[in-house]
């Protein structure tokens, strides 16, 4: 089954998958480190930056019109985190057409890449003041626009109160309060900063006559444009996986929102992250619990007590945390809280019957074996693998799923502690 | 380089169509290189199919009942329908549009038995008052979930400034109101009038083996009696062209206010037309503007918009527009930008060399959608049910390729004007 060939370049890793069905080739550059209060709002807008101009494409539109003439070649530059990691990656899918020069067209894509991750210089393009100046005008909406994805917003709060005092418990956009003070010249230093300091991974996932070749080239022209830096490996890695502790107890948080509907979010620490040996356990007990549309939850929830359109679980890999979330009446909440606890517990003492179980294993095998046929999941996946110092690819995960006893999920559920409550408190119908 | 009117494309697979004794479309695409099937079973109704004629007697339903009865026929006595497809490593879900119902499953293995499963739990209906009952407090909840959303809210805003009485107007789900009148005769009667086999179709792409799911689906469908074909006329009410307003503003609880523009169509349009002027449109817009404009570029400089503004095109047998929009600290000043702009390039039209890079680059991005079984199969379904009956990916690109810049040009003076145009902004409350 497909695996990864890893070019080991010293401060970076080329990570390289020849994969016959797809036509569209998938390029990524992806650079994590810890977050930080003192720079994570920096570190959040440097992809948005990046996007704005480089020292050869001075602007967005020389940017766009760069990636259209290679077909439309779907160019992206985001922020992300894992944990109390960001990441920050810049992305390129680019397709196979009849009568084109393959290899042409790929590294042209990877140049436009790499230079929008490394070609850049104080007072140019991206880093020029009035571009800086715009960017902060739009981070700060970004910041401010959280807040009308109702269920993200409620997630996100639920989970930095989970995770308060740690690196992952910062926002992933940083803090509106500083978005004033920056300046290029500070931008700039943090983007250096990122070069030196990152762990940074490159993929290249699709068909290809030669990706041994492609997987050096990008190892060269990697080497040539990052600063030699202290090599930072998995080994090192922190661990956010939040402990369930007794002794901690449950925060119940809520706020007021002129919405038409509560968001609900209950989270448990698990004390499993994605390395751990339980993490496959914990999978199942979460796809029985609240994980799938014939889970205890949906089933309960929703279709004996109609009190939701949307009730799931799901877990965070990074912290451990396993969420309960469902949009419900603000009248409702105790209801809701008193089944699922309930569940919890009847999961806890092992009451899971034998078509559940069935139901449960077969639709985790099916999403994975579904991540095989999307590059952008399997590059995901590895990256995802790498951060958490693991190697468990997906086939070995969809075995190690198989292996899982009722009984060992029955063990995680009983390890359930609850950390936080958030519920955003619609007021039923708009004033 | 090559240009992109003259490539030369072979798609990776095989399309195989045809239509069964009973009337129901099938069309197989089997993918051998893939894990993932992707089957979707859809039928040519949707919300605005909401007033009809059946053999001769006038119906009116209540708004919502389509997404309604979507939500309904996941009710099976025997066993819950998620669970019977998850039992065997399948995921399932549907969705209701304006103008179709869809019901798909995703799965890596036991194609045969899924397919089966799908067409089975579609093609019967298991209502009680009791079950129609419990569904109304799942529905309410979704709507509130919808209208809590303030780009949902920002595009019905606007599609009820730019309809007077095309249910179009009306949201997908309907409202609390409405869906708790609805009762299980009527959605019987819906089910009935719109979902025997020759209103529907039936496509799946993915890794299986074609002749065995062609027999599966043979054999299952011969064994089941539909009878004739219900005589069915739909009633949409006669839709001036202009539109009901031409500005609309909606105080909502957003941080961000919300602009969106839309250009209406007089007529909506069927197949092979509805393919090329969809084409047509896909090309003018991002000509006019996507990123490599330097209108786009402006907007940036200026602080009006974010890299979420955005263009786009729908187009259906009984309706169509066009909307242009996204976030905006300044509504008005946007609105301002974009209309003198539209009416500037009105003057000279678009020229050829933003015609060949947006040809160029909706070729690379049509190749590269080719990749995702789910996206094939959802266009496949929509243009078949909007009137394209031979419908196939070469046809699209053949339009695409053949797009001339007096079409696209044409497209700008007869559907851009200002007298089909609404402004509709979100702005905090």
């Amino acid at each position: 089954m497909e695996s990864f060939q890893t070019l080991d370049a010293g401060r970076c890793q080329v990570h390289a998958l020849e994969h016959p069905a797809f036509r569209t080739k998938e390029i990524a550059l992806k650079l994590h480190l810890r977050m930080s209060r003192d720079r994570v709002t920096e570190m959040a807008m440097l992809p948005a930056v990046w996007m704005n101009g480089t020292r050869s494409l001075p602007n967005y539109r020389q940017i766009a019109l760069a990636a259209d003439d290679l077909y439309g070649t779907h160019l992206r530059a985001s922020i992300s985190k894992r944990g109390g990691y960001h990441i920050l990656e810049v992305g390129a899918s680019v397709p196979d057409v009849p009568g084109e020069d393959e290899a042409r067209l790929v590294d042209r894509a990877l140049d436009l890449v790499l230079s929008l991750a490394l070609d850049h210089a104080l007072g140019i393009g991206g880093f020029s003041d009035a571009a800086v100046e715009r960017e902060k005008e739009l981070h700060r909406r970004r910041i401010r626009a959280i807040r009308d994805d109702k269920a993200a917003y409620a997630l996100q709060r639920c989970h930095q109160i989970a995770c308060r005092g740690t690196p992952a418990g910062l926002p992933r956009l940083g803090f509106l309060e500083d978005v004033d003070a920056l300046t290029a010249t500070r931008l700039h230093e943090v983007y250096r900063e990122l070069l030196a300091q990152a762990e940074v991974h490159a993929y290249v996932v699709g068909q290809s006559s030669d990706m041994a070749g492609l997987a050096e080239r990008v190892a060269e022209r990697l080497a040539d444009g990052l600063p030699d830096g202290r090599e930072v490996r998995a080994a090192d890695a922190d661990s956010d996986v939040v402990a369930p502790d007794d002794l901690r107890g449950i925060e119940e948080v809520t706020e007021a929102e002129n919405a038409e509907q509560t968001q609900f979010d209950l989270a448990y620490a698990t004390g499993i992250g994605f390395g751990d040996e339980q993490y496959p356990a914990l999978v199942a007990m979460n796809g029985v619990f609240g994980g799938f549309a014939h889970s205890k939850l949906f089933m309960n929830v929703r279709e004996r007590r109609s009190l939701a359109y949307s009730v799931w679980s799901f877990v965070d890999a990074a912290t451990g945390l396993l969420t309960v979330y469902a949009g419900i009446a603000a009248d409702k909440r105790e209801e809701v809280r008193d089944i699922l606890e309930a569940e919890l517990e009847s999961v806890r003492r092992g009451e899971i019957a034998s078509g559940e179980w069935q139901e449960t294993r077969a639709s985790l095998r099916n999403q994975y074996k579904q991540m095989l046929d999307q590059p952008t999941m399997l590059i995901a996946w590895h990256h995802h693998a790498l951060m958490a110092g693991s190697r468990r690819t997906i086939p070995e995960m969809m075995e190690a799923v198989e292996r899982v006893r009722p009984e060992d999920a029955a063990r995680v559920a009983a390890g359930l502690r609850p950390v936080c409550l958030y519920v955003l408190e619609g007021r039923g119908n708009r004033t | 380089m090559s240009n992109a009117r003259h490539a030369s494309l072979q798609l990776p697979f095989e399309t195989r169509t045809w239509k069964l004794a009973n009337g129901l479309v099938v069309t197989l695409m089997p993918r051998p290189a893939l894990h993932q099937t992707y089957a979707m079973f859809a039928t040519r109704y949707g919300s605005v199919d909401r007033a009809f004629v059946l053999d001769g007697q006038p119906h009116e339903m209540p708004d919502g009942i389509a997404h309604f009865l979507e939500h309904k026929m996941f009710e099976d006595p025997e066993m819950d329908v998620f669970a019977r497809f998850a039992a065997h490593g399948a995921s399932v879900d549907a969705y209701t549009t304006f103008d179709h119902t869809a019901y798909y499953f995703s799965a890596t293995g036991e194609i045969a038995r899924h397919v089966r499963t799908l067409l089975d739990f579609v093609q019967s209906i298991h209502l009680t008052d009791e079950n129609v009952e419990k569904e109304k407090g799942i529905i309410a909840q979704e709507i509130h979930m919808v209208n809590d959303h303030p780009d949902r809210r920002a595009y019905m805003e606007l599609l009820k400034a730019m309809y007077h009485v095309h249910p179009v107007r009306i949201d997908i789900a309907g409202t609390v109101e409405s869906v708790n009148a609805i009762t299980k005769e009527q959605l019987i009667l819906c089910y009935e009038t719109f979902y025997h086999p020759s209103n529907m179709v039936l496509v799946i792409a993915g890794g299986f083996d074609a002749d065995e799911i062609a027999h599966v689906i043979e054999e299952n469908q011969a064994k089941k009696a539909f009878g004739e074909a219900p005589s069915v006329e739909r009633l949409y009410p006669d839709e001036p062209t202009p539109p009901v307003r031409s500005r609309h503003r909606v105080p909502f609880s957003v941080q961000e206010p919300r602009l969106l523009m839309g250009w209406k169509e007089a007529n909506g349009a069927f197949g092979s037309n509805l393919i090329e002027q969809d084409m047509a449109m896909s090309v003018l817009l991002d000509a006019l503007f996507s990123p490599t404009s330097a209108f786009y570029q402006s907007l940036l400089d200026e602080g009006l918009v974010d890299k979420g503004f955005s263009a786009g095109y729908q187009l259906s047998n009984t309706f169509g527009y066009t909307l242009v929009g996204g976030r905006t600290p300044d509504p008005d000043r946007l609105a301002e930008r974009i209309q003198s702009y539209v009416s500037r390039v009105r003057e000279r039209g678009i020229d050829g060399e933003s015609l060949e890079r947006s040809r160029k680059k909706i070729m690379g991005r049509i190749l590269m959608s080719l990749d995702q079984n789910a996206f094939l199969v959802r266009n496949w379904v929509t243009y078949f049910l909007r009137g394209a009956e031979a419908f196939d990916f070469d046809d699209v690109i053949a339009v695409l390729q053949t797009l001339t810049l007096e079409r696209a040009n044409a497209r700008l003076q007869e559907h851009l004007r200002e007298d089909n145009l609404v402004v509709s902004a979100v702005v905090s409350s």
